[in-house]
C-alpha cells in the first residue's frame, strides 16, 4: 500500500474541516440528548396523570400551554384545547399530581383561556380541612380565603381543598399559611400556601 | 430611518414573544415588552416610538379577556414622559452622569407602571412589587447597554 505525497501528512485545512464536522455532530447529538430528556420528562408526567385518572376514576383531558399572558399582574394562560375537544366554561385544571392549577374562563373552538389559581380574579369556594368553608381568591403571590366568620378552629397547616360536584372527589389546593383575627372586619384574615408552585409548566389536565 | 424602525419592531417583537412564552416562570417577575418600551424611548434618533408603543400596547391588550385597555394608554404616556425628561435633563443638566439620569428615568417609569397596575387591580403585593422593580431595573440597564452597542447610531441622548 502506498501513501501519496499529496495526502500524507494531512493538511491543516483537512484537520480544520474534520474538527468542524465533529463539532457539528456533537452539537446535533447534544440537541438530540436534550430532546430525549424532554420526552422522558413528559412521559413521566403523562404516566403520573394516567395513574391519577385510574386511581380516582376521573375523566381528564390533557392540554398544552400555548402562551402565557404577557403581564406580571394577571396570571392567565392560553391552552390548545377548545370546545371541539369538549372543554367547557368553568372546568378545573390540575397538574399531574392532582393539584389545582386553575379554571377555564373563555373558550374558542380550538383554544381556551385558563385563569391560574393565584390570579387576582380567580375565585372558587373551598373547604378548610373539615372545619369551615369560604371563598378562595388569588392575590398574585398566593391566595386568601374570604368570608370566614369564625376561624378559631382553623390552624396553620390545615388542608385547603375543593370538591367538584361532577366527580365528587376532593382536589388539593394548598395549606393554611396564616390565620389572623381582624379586629376591624367581620371576617378573619386567612392566607393560603398553594401546593402548585410551578415556576414553569406546559402540560395541564382538565377535569371533565 | 426605515431600517432603524424595523430594528425596533423586531426588538420589541422578540421581547413580546419572551413575555408570551414566559420561559423563567415565576422566578422572574418582569415584563420584557415594557422594558423594551423604556429602552426604545430612551434612545435618540428615534422619531416615532409612540406609534410602536400604541401598536404593542394594543397587541398586549388583545390577550387579556375583558381588557380595560390599560397598555394602549399607558405605553404612549410612559414614552412621552421619558421623552420629556430626556430632553429637559439634556438641556438643563449636561454634567449629570449619563447612567444616573438613565437610572432615574427607568425608576420613575417602573414606579408609574407598578402604581397603575396595582390601582387597576385593587391588590397590594409589596413583595411582588419589590421583585418586579429590582429585576426590571437591572434588566433594563443591561438591555439598554447592549442595545446601544448593537445600534451605535441610536446611543442615548445624554
Amino acid at each position: 500500500m502506498s501513501i501519496s505525497k499529496s495526502s500524507f501528512p494531512p493538511s491543516k485545512e483537512k484537520y480544520i474541516t474534520k474538527i468542524k464536522k465533529i463539532e457539528k455532530e456533537n452539537l446535533l447529538l447534544s440537541l438530540k440528548f436534550k430532546q430525549f430528556d424532554y420526552l422522558k420528562d413528559e412521559n413521566k408526567k403523562l404516566r403520573k396523570a394516567l395513574k391519577l385518572k385510574k386511581e380516582k376514576a376521573i375523566d381528564l383531558i390533557g392540554a398544552n400551554v400555548l402562551a402565557f399572558l404577557p403581564s406580571s399582574w394577571r396570571h392567565l394562560a392560553i391552552i390548545n384545547k377548545g370546545s371541539n375537544d369538549g372543554i367547557e366554561d368553568g372546568q378545573f385544571a390540575i397538574d399531574e399530581n392532582g393539584q389545582l392549577l386553575g379554571k377555564i374562563i373563555e373558550i374558542e373552538k380550538t383554544s381556551s383561556c385558563l385563569i391560574l389559581i393565584d390570579d387576582p380574579e380567580f375565585t372558587t369556594s373551598v373547604f378548610i380541612a373539615k372545619k369551615a368553608f369560604g371563598l378562595l381568591r388569588g392575590n398574585l403571590v398566593g391566595a386568601k380565603i374570604l368570608y370566614i366568620e369564625d376561624g378559631s378552629e382553623i390552624k396553620k397547616g390545615d388542608n385547603v381543598w375543593l370538591k367538584i360536584p361532577s366527580i365528587n372527589l376532593p382536589i388539593e389546593i394548598g395549606e393554611i399559611k396564616k390565620v389572623k383575627n381582624n379586629q376591624n372586619s367581620l371576617f378573619w384574615d386567612i392566607d393560603v400556601n398553594l401546593f402548585a408552585k410551578h415556576s414553569f409548566f406546559e402540560k395541564i389536565f382538565i377535569i371533565k | 430611518m426605515k431600517n432603524l424602525n424595523f430594528t425596533f419592531l423586531c426588538f420589541l417583537s422578540i421581547l413580546f414573544i419572551m413575555d408570551l412564552i414566559n420561559p423563567f416562570g415565576k422566578t422572574l417577575a418582569v415584563e420584557f415588552l415594557f422594558i423594551g418600551i423604556i429602552s426604545i424611548s430612551l434612545l435618540k434618533n428615534n422619531t416615532n416610538p409612540i406609534i410602536l408603543c400604541i401598536f404593542f400596547g394594543f397587541l398586549k391588550e388583545c390577550f387579556i379577556p375583558q381588557s380595560k385597555s390599560l397598555s394602549v394608554i399607558e405605553f404612549p404616556i410612559i414614552c412621552l414622559i421619558i421623552q420629556y425628561f430626556k430632553f429637559r435633563l439634556f438641556f438643563t443638566d449636561k454634567k449629570t452622569h449619563n447612567l444616573t439620569i438613565k437610572s432615574l428615568i427607568i425608576c420613575v417609569s417602573l414606579i408609574i407602571h407598578i402604581l397603575l397596575n396595582s390601582l387597576s387591580l385593587g391588590i397590594l403585593a409589596p413583595m411582588l412589587y419589590l421583585q418586579f422593580f429590582i429585576q426590571s431595573f437591572l434588566i433594563a440597564i443591561v438591555l439598554n447597554f447592549y442595545f446601544e452597542k448593537l445600534v451605535p447610531s441610536c446611543s442615548t441622548i445624554f
